[in-house]
């Protein structure tokens, strides 16, 4: 109930303080909306180390990463025609099945894999794949490929209809930009660049009494202009959230050193882990991992973007077993596409399409889905799609978050079966 | 001209004051200062419009690209010696390459940084803060990104087309930025050929550029980029400067195209001349103007006097924007303080405000970042999402981060002496006077005192992010 709290204390401090007839924060508002919406945590809150809603972690791995030395078809000998000097050997493949395998350097994932926490989609693309990196992803970040639709996010819509009274950081990113999947019609999320930082600071020379003296200022105002009043209750939730998290920020201290990697992306997935151990009212996640447009070189590039990603994955998976969260948190990655079937000249792949999607955490269906897209049967040198990604994005809304996918999707797309139908919602309506 | 573009006419009852100057400057440029506002009320109504105007010739390159000049240089005339010698170019035979390709790389990098913190300071400081606002406007229409076109000269060349046109031609305008190499490169255009068309360009020059959406079909999307094919750059050849833009006869499908009902063997100049000729065209373009310097929602019969003036004018844009600025409308209450400042507008209007004439522009650079406006990273090819969307709780704090840090002197001494008064400082930041509770609550919390804290406290209140 600790959320809960913040903003009583909030509410109290604040209208106190308040003259009479002040108009009430939005989230005083909301209030009665959100008893009946499951999905405003931060007034449902549950007790911390026991998030009764599941979670989830999207990781964009930036650039286009290569699926085919991800998942391997190391039975292929197309695969080793195309790249004689790419190729991951047959020896060093970490096998998943008899025709697939992982690159070497997953091998925190390959231990996932055999714990049932794994589920690989293979061949994951859209139709008429665009091989621009900005325009790709934003056909995979707003789930519009036709580029028809509202320039909003996927899980900014999400919110949208899902949420339309949360708080603000329903949804947030460890970066300082919002991605654009987050975006949606109202701020429902946060962009947290530096977590230790995230809050008013004083200026130079002024005690903390100037957060207070913020705190009554921006209190909103009888009869004020609407865009006003409006960014009043923008600051005032920024300042609720930014309480939410210092709380948090106070377990996370506590709450150290699970194993991770030292490098960026190990320690952003750390954080995320104490954060839903500590009981945040976020429900999506956002975490990015860059550099996987390999054009040159590839050969070591690509072992170090894959080593990162796996071990952070790797040490992620153990602590939040270790919290007894892991059947809370469905972590799903995805690129804005795959590359070329055959190696270039400069040791590298070209932007290509297809390629696959990891689903981890306690309850997938742990295995290898769909059928991998023909080597030979090429579309201008490119894999064809199996799986739209949109019908992961379904499964992940329907199955594991137990929202209606079509209304957020803009289409009726056909879930898959990577969830354990036990933890699978029901979906109304 | 009467109805919704009717022009002001001062009277002694209803002035030209210094409560619409403030209106027109903040609108039109990059928070005006009291002597800025003072010196537009004694110019008269029409005068200070006038001087909006007056934008000055194109400014010289920064000093920001021998450099990457040098670094490509030596690229290029290794990649001579090794052809000339009949060697393969291979970075595992020659592994010196590497490190050349990543000096130019880096020298890109640090380039575009010092084309962004020389802009900030043409909108701070310039002679011509309107222009300067329409090139931030044009920069976030016609988008393109450094994290795709990899080249900061070609980004610089495309901040200066803006500049050249910005308050020009539209058609003028939107033919550079169809030859424009950045755009080439960011909308694949350079790879649109015949046989196999890349339809990005096509697609957004439509959709974001001229027509909004729901007045073409796929098939003239499809039609538009088989006419585009062609309108591509040089070849690249080592040594032989940047790549320009040139029509390619060898990629371009000159078979008949249907676009937009009218059949013909169309060339890209065809597609400009029929989509400028659609009643879409100008409304679009209006709409996104009114959006910008009038109100985010417009109302309707603005947004159609307007693009009746851009269709009588042939697309020349000072003439709508100087009926806008003119007009009874823009000064009324509806339109004050509809405005959500941009990262980038707060961030120079702050620096102003605090009378600091050097900062540290690559700092502000990053801190506009972090507000969520990283200037030549539009995040998509539609531009940054304004409005109220430039607002979450993180942004929130990066605005107060940013006003922290300036008012420390870290970034660049701050002119103290511009904030005699606690008053003194609420009339230089603000658009219009502190509700009396705030005024008390402000006085009680810095002590009666301007102090840094009171400055403060004024740069985050929410009437300070509003325009």
């Amino acid at each position: 109930m600790r959320s809960m709290t913040t903003r009583r204390e909030f509410l109290t401090k604040g209208l106190t303080i308040l003259a009479a007839g002040a108009t009430a924060p939005m989230f005083l508002t909301r209030t009665a909306l959100a008893l009946n919406n499951p999905w405003d945590i931060g007034l449902t809150a549950a007790a911390a180390g026991r998030p009764d809603w599941p979670t989830l972690v999207v990781v964009q791995m930036g650039g286009g990463n290569d699926g085919l030395n991800t998942v391997v078809p190391f039975v292929h000998d197309e695969y080793y025609r195309a790249r004689p000097k790419l190729a991951v050997p047959q020896q060093q493949v970490l096998r998943l099945t008899d025709e697939l395998g992982l690159h070497p350097a997953l091998k925190a994932l390959k231990g996932a894999y055999d714990d049932g926490r794994l589920a690989v989609v293979q061949g994951v693309g859209y139709p008429n794949p665009n091989r621009s990196h900005f325009r790709s992803m934003e056909i995979w970040e707003t789930a519009d490929p036709a580029g028809t639709g509202p320039k909003s996010g996927w899980l900014g819509r999400l919110f949208d209809s899902e949420c339309p009274d949360c708080g603000s950081s329903t949804g947030m990113t460890l970066s300082p930009e919002m991605p654009l999947a987050m975006q949606g019609n109202s701020p429902r999320t946060v962009a947290v660049a530096d977590i230790a930082r995230f809050g008013f600071h004083p200026v130079q020379g002024a005690g903390p009494h100037e957060i207070e003296a913020f705190r009554r200022l921006i209190q909103p105002v009888p009869g004020e202009e609407p865009l006003v009043d409006f960014l009043s209750h923008t600051e005032m939730n920024a300042l609720v959230a930014a309480a939410d998290l210092q709380k948090l920020a106070g377990r996370l201290a506590q709450d150290a050193g699970a194993g991770y990697p030292n490098d960026p992306f190990a320690q952003k997935l750390r954080i995320v882990a104490e954060l839903i151990a500590a009981g945040s009212p976020t429900r999506v996640y956002f975490v990015g991992l860059g550099g996987f447009d390999t054009h040159v070189t590839q050969a070591g590039r690509h072992d170090r973007l894959l080593e990162s990603l796996g071990g952070g994955l790797g040490a992620f998976l153990t602590d939040l077993k270790v919290k007894g969260l892991q059947d809370k948190v469905l972590l799903m990655t995805f690129s804005e596409f795959g590359r070329r079937v055959a190696e270039n000249a400069s040791g590298g792949t070209d932007h290509g399409t297809a390629a696959p999607m990891l689903l981890v955490g306690g309850q997938v269906k742990p295995g290898v889905h769909g059928v991998h897209p023909s080597l030979t049967d090429l579309d201008q040198g490119d894999l064809k799609y199996q799986i739209d990604f949109r019908s992961v994005y379904s499964t992940v809304l329907e199955q594991w978050l137990g929202v209606p996918s079509a209304p957020i999707l803009g289409g009726k797309f056909d879930p898959l079966d990577v969830i354990k139908p036990h933890v699978a919602a029901t979906v109304g309506g | 001209m009467s109805g919704a573009l009717e022009p002001f006419v001062p009277t002694p009852s209803d002035p030209w004051d210094a409560r619409k100057a403030a209106h027109l400057l903040r609108r039109a440029g990059f928070g005006p200062l009291p002597d800025e506002v003072t010196r537009a009320v004694a110019a008269g109504f029409d005068g200070a419009v006038d001087a909006l105007f007056a934008f000055p010739a194109e400014p010289a390159a920064p000093p920001a690209f021998e450099d990457v000049r040098a670094a490509e240089q030596q690229l290029d005339s290794t990649l001579d010696s090794l052809r000339a010698a009949h060697e393969p170019i291979n970075l595992k035979t020659h592994p010196e390459l590497r490190d050349m390709y990543q000096q130019v790389g880096q020298q890109h990098g640090r380039a575009l940084v010092a084309v962004a913190a020389w802009w900030l300071d043409r909108m701070a400081s310039g002679p011509a803060p309107l222009q300067e606002k329409l090139v931030l406007f044009w920069h976030g229409h016609f988008t393109s990104a450094f994290a795709d076109v990899h080249d900061a000269i070609a980004m610089f060349n495309q901040n200066q087309l803006f500049r050249r046109h910005a308050a020009g031609n539209f058609q003028h305008l939107l033919d550079g930025v169809a030859r424009d190499p950045a755009m080439l490169l960011y909308l694949n255009n350079d790879e649109n050929r015949k046989g196999h068309p890349n339809e990005n360009w096509a697609r957004e020059l439509m959709e974001l550029f001229t027509m909004g959406i729901g007045h073409y079909t796929e098939p003239d999307v499809k039609e538009s980029a088989r006419a585009w094919t062609g309108w591509s750059l040089q070849e690249f050849r080592p040594g032989d400067g940047r790549r320009t833009f040139a029509f390619r006869p060898l990629i371009h499908d000159d078979g008949p195209k249907t676009f937009l009902g009218q059949t013909g063997r169309w060339d890209g100049g065809d597609i400009m001349r029929i989509i400028l000729a659609q009643d879409a065209t100008p409304r679009f373009l209006a709409g996104k103007l009114a959006a910008y310097f009038v109100s985010p929602a417009p109302q309707v019969p603005l947004v159609d006097a307007m693009a009746g003036m851009l269709r009588a004018n042939g697309y020349e844009l000072a003439p709508v924007l100087q009926a806008v600025f003119r007009s009874r409308a823009f000064y009324q209450p509806d339109v004050a303080l509809t405005q959500v400042k941009g990262p980038v507008e707060f961030a120079v209007g702050a620096v102003r405000h605090l009378g600091m004439t050097a900062p540290d522009w690559v700092r502000v650079y990053q801190a506009a970042g972090a507000m969520g406006q990283r200037l030549f990273f539009p995040p998509t090819v539609a531009g940054w999402h304004a409005g109220t969307l430039w607002m979450n709780a993180g942004t929130v704090f990066a605005r107060a981060d940013l006003a922290a840090a300036l008012l420390s002197g870290r970034l660049g001494a701050v002119d103290d002496g511009a904030f005699p008064t606690l008053d003194a400082v609420a009339a230089r930041l603000l658009a219009r006077p502190l509700p009396p509770q705030r005024r008390a609550t402000l006085a009680q919390a810095a002590g009666g005192r301007a102090s840094k804290e009171a400055v403060h406290l004024v740069m985050t209140l929410p009437e300070y992010q509003v325009a």
